[in-house]
């Protein structure tokens, strides 16, 4: 069940409808029974897989935080070795199992590599790591264990953010599930506009720029630079509005059934550095890695060296979370090494400021990291998109080459009109625009606050669904990008 | 300390609890003013780009929105059926010939249980005397393309949906019922003929259902048309024929089904069966390539492919097309805007001269 169907709008309705005519100590089974159910839709068998990996750190949970059996270290360690196993034979064993091979004929060893047939259960990495974090929550005390099962397995599935997250903290969320929602008009509100706006996002861009960006980017033998410039462009607002979208719907869910879920994204194009993109792009997962990985490894306390060893780890790693393959590990890396360039750079560049006169609050200067910064990160998206290294590598040059040859483009090989590319660029702009007020200016709140401005804009969104979308006869409804992590 | 201890306070106090359900009341009725403005606002946006959106339909049959421009009861005959129909018959011959006033309500490969349906809805503003029914119609099973041209531009109503849900498949219904649906991805395509047409709608069709084809096709020898799994759909199509003569019959209408004169010919055993299935309900059964000679085709000239007649085709069956009429004894109803029809007949005539000048100029499929 897509968040962009006509089947999750009439769940919902459904679900926010119950949760609020039951009474309270009925509705935690009610979301968990919904929960499950929004899950079995893609693959019944899976959702025994959750209930193991929720049964597990459940118990994990309790023995980490109980003082009888003593060894929490062992129990904490058992948690993640049961749930990274998990995670390693859906996900990682076929990746690993290939690597191995490859790696073999390149020493001139002949090995078939064993090939799991299983499918990557929708939205694994998210629970488990959600999960995960709840067992070193307690380990390190900030959150009680928690003894009630049914408020736990809801906490690792509750549907709006079970399959792309946000990945939620237990200290944010198992309050919450345990407190009592009263019905409040202003949540239905709040929550309506995100919802709408994150299928606007979905539905007229990101599933209109797909299209472009398929094209060129399965075909990288065809095209010309001009063409990757284009799509790589395209595939930046992609990769944005499709899984701001899944947030923003996300958090649009939960806030109409009286839960806030954290922010996940805060306006990642206008950030001024790598280093400030990840602090705007998938917070709860580089939050996730920070506390959990970073902190642990001792993060920038150990010197320069020590600091990027760090975080080339956590970005190696980072990027392998998102995918097995090789093309997410070195899109990692590379973020990685970027943070490290700037980190090796930092006093020279102070210097050069210095002598140019320079202020950080310049904003010429503003502007120009926000540039060089954007650039940067479409470079990364290239390895995140492209199907393989070399393609990747065929892709780069390409690119490259608009040095030489100039910016031509054939729209028609690309699966693109004028009118849609137009269409596509006024409301790229748009949403960047609408997301820095949203972001700096609180514009969702402000919008909610009259009623006529409200339905005006609920009127404007749900016109330009209907008539740009990527819906109806002859589209099927597209998966958000992140389920396939 | 002073405000708080004033009998004003107090009063305040009190009166609050009043003044925040009073509160409450006024925006949960600004929610419900806002909530119906926006089912107002979408239902005028949705209806009006639905207009804009569908591909405007001048010709190639399901041309209703002509068809309902004209004037109430002053069409005498009706030609429904397949494509054969509006491409081998020209309304405003069959005027300038017998003065009968005619006009084609057929469809791309329609079935007959459409055709049933075209029957009620085109005599909802118009009473014939006669309606012709192109019978290949009858061998045909149900095409999803041609079947959402058939229906889309049907006027709303109980003859549409009926049709909608007993022919279409349950996967074209979103389609059908919510054309949005189905062409909302038009919008990088529309052109001010679409707007033009949405906001003013469409004029009286020059042609009267007929569709103008000038490209020429030489044929030769005569073939006889497989049609595919005949035994399920005849059955099927034979009730629905039923129904039409039932309906006829019951109005007053004289049913006539039958088949053009082609050089792809439906097999002899088929058109016997047709025959005796179509008389013995009691309607009226002509095989027009019986006297396929009689026309006067020149085959080298006067086919726009095997199936269908071009425009110089189509002017030789309308004119014996309208002897038929005379023979059945048919009188035409005065009081018809003579100047229109006469109209109509010298647009045909003069396209048709035109044509002349520069064959082939026309091409695209009676799909």
């Amino acid at each position: 069940m897509n968040f962009n169907s006509i089947g999750y709008l009439l769940f919902l309705f459904v679900n926010v409808l119950v949760y609020y005519l039951l009474p309270q100590r009925a509705r935690n089974y009610q979301l968990l029974l919904a929960s499950y159910f929004f899950y079995m839709c893609w693959n019944p068998t899976y959702a025994l897989l959750m209930l193991f990996s929720t049964a597990v750190t459940f118990g994990c949970g309790l023995l980490v935080g109980g003082k009888a059996l003593g060894r929490r270290k062992l129990w904490l360690a058992l948690s993640f070795l049961i749930n990274l196993l998990i995670l390693f034979f859906f996900k990682y064993f076929n990746f690993l199992s290939t690597l191995i091979g490859q790696g073999l004929a390149l020493l001139g060893v002949s090995w078939q590599s064993p090939l799991l047939d299983v499918l990557l259960p929708v939205g694994i990495s998210f629970y488990t790591f959600q999960a995960l974090g709840y067992t070193v929550d307690v380990y390190r005390g900030t959150v009680a264990p928690e003894r009630n099962f049914v408020d736990y397995a809801l906490f690792v599935s509750f549907f709006p953010q079970l399959v792309a997250g946000p990945i939620e903290r237990s200290g944010n969320m198992l309050g919450q599930i345990k407190a009592y929602h009263p019905f409040r008009g202003e949540d239905l509100i709040d929550g309506a506009l995100p919802v709408l706006w994150g299928l606007f996002k979905k539905i007229v861009l990101a599933d209109n720029l797909a299209v472009i960006v398929n094209t060129v980017y399965n075909a990288p033998g065809a095209y010309a630079g001009g063409d990757f410039l284009l799509a790589t462009l395209a595939f930046a607002i992609q990769i944005y509005c499709d899984f701001s979208a899944y947030t923003d719907i996300a958090r649009g869910s939960a806030k109409m059934l009286g839960f806030h879920l954290m922010e996940n994204f805060r306006c990642p194009y206008f950030a001024t550095s790598i280093q400030d993109f990840w602090r705007r792009w998938h917070i709860s997962l580089s939050t996730w890695f920070r506390d959990y990985l970073y902190f642990p490894l001792g993060g920038s306390r150990k010197g320069k060296a020590r600091t990027i060893l760090n975080l080339l780890i956590v970005f190696a790693v980072s990027g392998l979370w998102h995918g097995a393959a090789l093309t997410f590990v070195v899109w990692g890396l590379l973020n990685g090494l970027y943070q490290a360039v700037s980190i090796l750079l930092r006093p020279a560049k102070q210097k050069l400021f210095a002598l140019l006169h320079l202020r950080d609050s310049n904003p010429i200067l503003h502007g120009c990291r926000i540039l060089v910064t954007f650039c940067l990160t479409c470079l990364a998206w290239v390895l995140f998109r492209a199907n393989s290294l070399a393609d990747a590598g065929l892709i780069f040059s390409a690119l490259l080459s608009v040095f030489r040859d100039g910016i031509t483009l054939n729209l028609p090989a690309i699966n693109a009109t004028l009118p849609t590319l137009l269409m596509l660029g006024v409301f790229s702009v748009g949403l960047l625009v609408a997301d820095w007020f949203i972001c700096e200016r609180d514009l969702m709140a402000k919008l909610n606050r009259r009623v006529a401005v409200r339905y005006a804009v609920y009127f404007v969104l749900i016109a330009a669904i209907l008539l740009f979308g990527s819906w109806g006869e002859g589209f099927a409804p597209q998966d958000f990008v992140y389920f396939q992590f | 300390m002073e405000k708080n201890l004033s009998p004003a306070a107090g009063q305040e106090q009190k009166i609050d609890p009043t003044g925040a359900k009073a509160g409450k009341h006024t925006a949960l009725k600004k929610e419900l003013v806002g909530l119906v403005c926006l089912l107002l606002a979408l239902l005028v946006f949705i209806w009006f780009f639905q207009r804009v959106l569908i591909p405007k339909r001048l010709d190639y049959g399901a041309t209703w929105d002509m068809y309902l421009k004209e004037p109430e009861n002053t069409v005498d005959v009706l030609f429904f059926g397949t494509s054969i129909a509006y491409c081998d018959i020209a309304p405003g011959v069959i005027y300038d010939e017998a003065g009968v006033t005619s006009y084609v309500m057929a469809g791309p490969e329609q079935t007959i249980p459409v055709t049933y349906r075209y029957l009620l809805e085109s005599c909802r503003t118009q009473s014939p005397k006669v309606i012709f029914v192109e019978a290949t119609g009858l061998l045909y099973g149900q095409n999803n393309r041609s079947l959402k041209v058939n229906l889309t531009y049907m006027p709303w109503g109980k003859n549409r949906l009926a049709a909608t849900f007993a022919e279409a498949e349950k996967s074209e219904w979103p389609g059908l019922l919510f054309p949005m649906y189905a062409y909302h991805d038009r919008w990088d395509d529309l052109t001010a003929q679409d707007f033009q047409i949405a906001l003013s709608g469409y004029d009286r069709d020059p042609l009267a259902g007929y569709t103008f084809l000038s490209r020429i096709q030489p044929v030769e020898e005569i073939q006889v048309r497989d049609y595919a799994d005949v035994e399920e759909n005849y059955p099927r199509n034979l009730e629905a024929a039923g129904e039409i003569v039932a309906y006829c019959q019951a109005k007053g209408i004289r049913p006539v089904f039958f088949l053009a004169p082609s050089v792809n010919r439906v097999s002899d055993e088929l058109t016997a069966r047709m025959d005796a299935d179509l008389t013995g309900m009691g309607a009226d059964f002509i095989n027009y390539n019986e006297v396929f000679d009689r026309f006067g085709f020149d085959l080298s000239r006067d086919f726009y492919d095997t199936l269908h007649t071009n425009c110089w085709g189509a002017e030789k069956l309308s004119r014996y097309l309208a002897g038929t009429l005379t023979d059945l004894g048919l009188v035409p109803t005065e009081g018809e805007d003579a100047a229109l029809w006469q109209g109509r007949a010298e647009h045909f005539y003069t396209r048709t001269a035109e044509a002349a000048q520069s064959p082939d100029g026309e091409g695209g499929a009676a799909a």
